[in-house]
């Protein structure tokens, strides 16, 4: 091959490489700027059936439920609770009938009390303490937990119970055939140093297990599960209940479609939405989403982006230090789970599927420049630019030649 | 001076960096997202024993047998260097041994491998070492630990309807020296509302014993049915639980067979 067609070949070469320069540079800016995700402000709408995280500051003074209204309550790992009344009467436990859940009338025993009051001990491990209260099933009502503050830094985790015994019933696979008046408890399993107040607003049904009753040395007795009722001195009475030391669980009923976490906006950290498979070893997890109800995630800063939609079998992670603020969590019970609403800007947020795929929930940097008007006229202009100056330079150059 | 074709093997190598560069820059970020754990807690053999932390064991039944062991407490109950389950047979009989978190670290798991042949007498006894797992689990109290010796059938993750025991003396280092009571533990699957009765099994004419209800359990919270046993005739004894599920009323059942031997020494 003779050296001028060589140097012919190799024009051609470096022009069709000058050529094919922009559209190579332009796609791989393009396809880098598609892989590499940047933070962006989201709003996280979750339904889940378990959700734990670190509580670091709410703005009503670490305040996580206030004034609560519930169907039910209890509460494990029972330290004491106390009550303030006169009239009381206990049930002898062997004539309990289960399938209505009553004790008949000749059941009950009134209670001479000396003074006004009674404590409920919660007996040391290994008992297992445990204390609820429901209203009256003849007369109803609900009851109001007073504000709960938890420390900062608390590890709270809130549940719907996985209660997976009832045939049709609150299981956690999509349209359950649960019957909507099922009333849907929660279980937030927390720390807490001070006493929680429960308002009676009529006769209740206080039951309690492996816990010492005292009322005033008149009464004392050490059972491992009783049934008391108790009628309120007045309209609105409290029992004043202390866990014991560590974590313990809280369980109650909040009205479904109402936010029942407190309304200043509570700061979190360390989302998990997981469960653990039970029975693995090394142990393994499944996601919490709540299969069939919403899950999806809002570009806040990009209204025209389009609302991703989380798949309920992904795993969620977020990077360690990706802070949210709580919006709202409230109870669904058509999809018999906790909605959540989260907002926050984390660096880093993608869910991972049974298969390992890596499905990120943050806009990508091409996203981000496709969305924002000034960026997209600075990239159009220098894609325009460099492609106008390599066609100008070749057709000079094409001309001077010719 | 440089030729064409040496000047266009130039910009094609810088270009194949540059791309190898980016190529680098898009496919970092997504990679490295297996983590690692310690896996020295994890359930596996250990001499003659599997231990270590299983995700919550569940058996899938309405109520499952968590512990059923002889209602003592230790005086001093910090875990010691070794734990011991004693128990007793009336008959010479193949049982199966496992040992679990009740009121902390629900995840742990011991089971004696394999069910063997023990002899009749309270002189069957287990012993292992703690600082494998229970210390690195900060298991404090011996207490919060539950077993069960099954005589019925090997217990891995589920139990029977129906299940024969034998109460176990949980100890570290000082055994009591009679069994004067009985603590059954329990898990419902779900809310359920039942009586727990005791019966003597060689005197069926005989109404139950003992009696407690349980009517607001909840689905996974674990609890205790204590049988105060210091009058109670030596002989087999049966605990009944029968009630409903809350929602759907659907019956529940579980029994529990164990002899009472009151004597720890004999």
């Amino acid at each position: 091959m003779s050296k001028g067609r060589m140097n012919r070949n190799s024009r051609r070469i470096v022009l069709f490489a000058l050529l094919m320069a922009p559209t190579t540079i332009g796609a791989l800016i393009g396809i880098t700027l598609m892989r590499l995700h940047c933070p962006s402000r989201v709003r996280i709408l979750l339904t889940v059936n378990h959700i734990g995280f670190d509580e670091i500051q709410s703005s009503l003074g670490n305040e996580l439920f206030r004034g609560l209204d519930t169907a039910s309550f209890a509460i494990s790992n029972l330290s004491t609770a106390d009550i303030v009344t006169r009239r009381l009467t206990v049930a002898d436990p062997r004539r309990y009938d289960p399938r209505s859940d009553t004790y008949p009338n000749t059941a009950w025993t009134p209670i001479v009390l000396s003074q006004s009051g009674v404590s409920f001990h919660g007996q040391p491990p290994p008992a297992l303490p445990f204390l609820s209260i429901k209203p009256d099933a003849r007369v109803g009502g609900l009851l109001t937990i007073d504000p709960i503050n938890v420390p900062s830094q608390s590890r709270i985790a809130f549940e719907v119970a996985k209660d997976i015994g009832e045939n049709g019933g609150r299981s956690e696979s999509a349209g359950s055939q649960r019957p909507t008046s099922y009333p849907i408890e929660l279980q937030v399993t927390l720390e807490l140093q001070q006493s929680i107040n429960v308002f009676l607003h009529g006769p209740s049904q206080i039951r309690v297990s492996d816990c010492e009753v005292r009322a005033g040395g008149a009464f004392s007795a050490s059972n491992q599960s009783s049934t008391y009722h108790v009628d309120p001195e007045s309209d609105s009475s409290s029992i004043r209940v202390s866990p014991g030391s560590g974590p313990f669980s809280l369980f109650f009923t909040p009205t479904a479609g109402s936010n029942f976490l407190s309304p200043g906006p509570i700061t979190i950290s360390h989302p998990t939405v997981v469960r653990a498979i039970p029975n693995t070893s090394p142990e393994r997890f499944e996601s919490a989403l709540v299969k069939g109800a919403v899950g999806e995630i809002q570009y806040l800063d990009y209204a025209t982006v389009p609302k991703k939609p989380i798949p309920s079998d992904e795993l969620l992670h977020f990077d360690n230090e990706a802070v949210f603020t709580v919006v709202s969590m409230n109870i669904s019970t058509a999809s018999n789970g906790i909605q959540v609403t989260l907002e926050g800007d984390p660096k880093a947020s993608y869910g991972t599927s049974v298969s390992m795929q890596h499905d990120p929930f943050q806009l990508s940097c091409f996203d981000r420049v496709k969305e924002n008007p000034d960026l997209r006229v600075l990239f159009g202009s220098l894609a325009w630019l460099v492609a106008t100056t390599v066609a100008a330079y070749k057709f000079i150059k094409e001309l001077r030649e010719g | 001076m440089l030729s064409i074709a040496t000047r266009s093997g130039y910009v094609w190598t810088v270009l194949t960096k540059v791309t190898r560069i980016m190529l680098l820059v898009v496919i970092l970020p997504s990679g490295g997202l297996a983590g690692s754990s310690g896996h020295d807690l994890d359930y596996q053999k250990r001499g003659d024993r599997w231990e270590g932390i299983v995700a919550p064991k569940e058996s899938g039944n309405d109520i499952e047998l968590l512990s059923a062991i002889v209602d003592y407490e230790e005086p001093a109950t910090a875990m010691p260097d070794s734990l011991a389950i004693r128990f007793f047979l009336s008959k010479p009989s193949p049982a199966s041994l496992t040992v679990r978190g009740v009121r902390a670290q629900p995840h742990y798991w011991m089971k004696v491998l394999p069910p063997k042949q023990w002899k009749s007498g309270f002189f069957n006894e287990y012993r292992w070492a703690t600082a494998e797992v229970i210390r690195k689990l900060d298991i404090a109290n011996i207490y919060d630990l539950g077993a069960v010796v099954s005589l019925t059938q090997d217990l891995e993750v589920t139990d029977a309807v129906d299940v024969e025991v034998a109460p176990v003396i949980l100890y570290g280092s000082k055994l009591p020296t009679s069994a004067d009571g009985y603590r059954f533990t329990f898990k419902p699957i779900t809310y359920e509302k039942l009586t727990c009765k005791i019966y003597e099994e060689n005197s069926p004419q005989r109404g139950a014993i003992f009696s407690v209800a349980r009517p607001d359990l909840r689905p996974g919270v674990p609890f205790d049915v204590v049988w105060p046993s210091s009058l109670a005739n030596e002989g087999w004894y049966r605990l009944e639980l029968k009630g409903v599920k809350s929602f759907s009323n659907q019956p529940v059942d579980k029994v529990v067979r164990f002899f009472n031997h009151k004597l720890v020494n004999k």
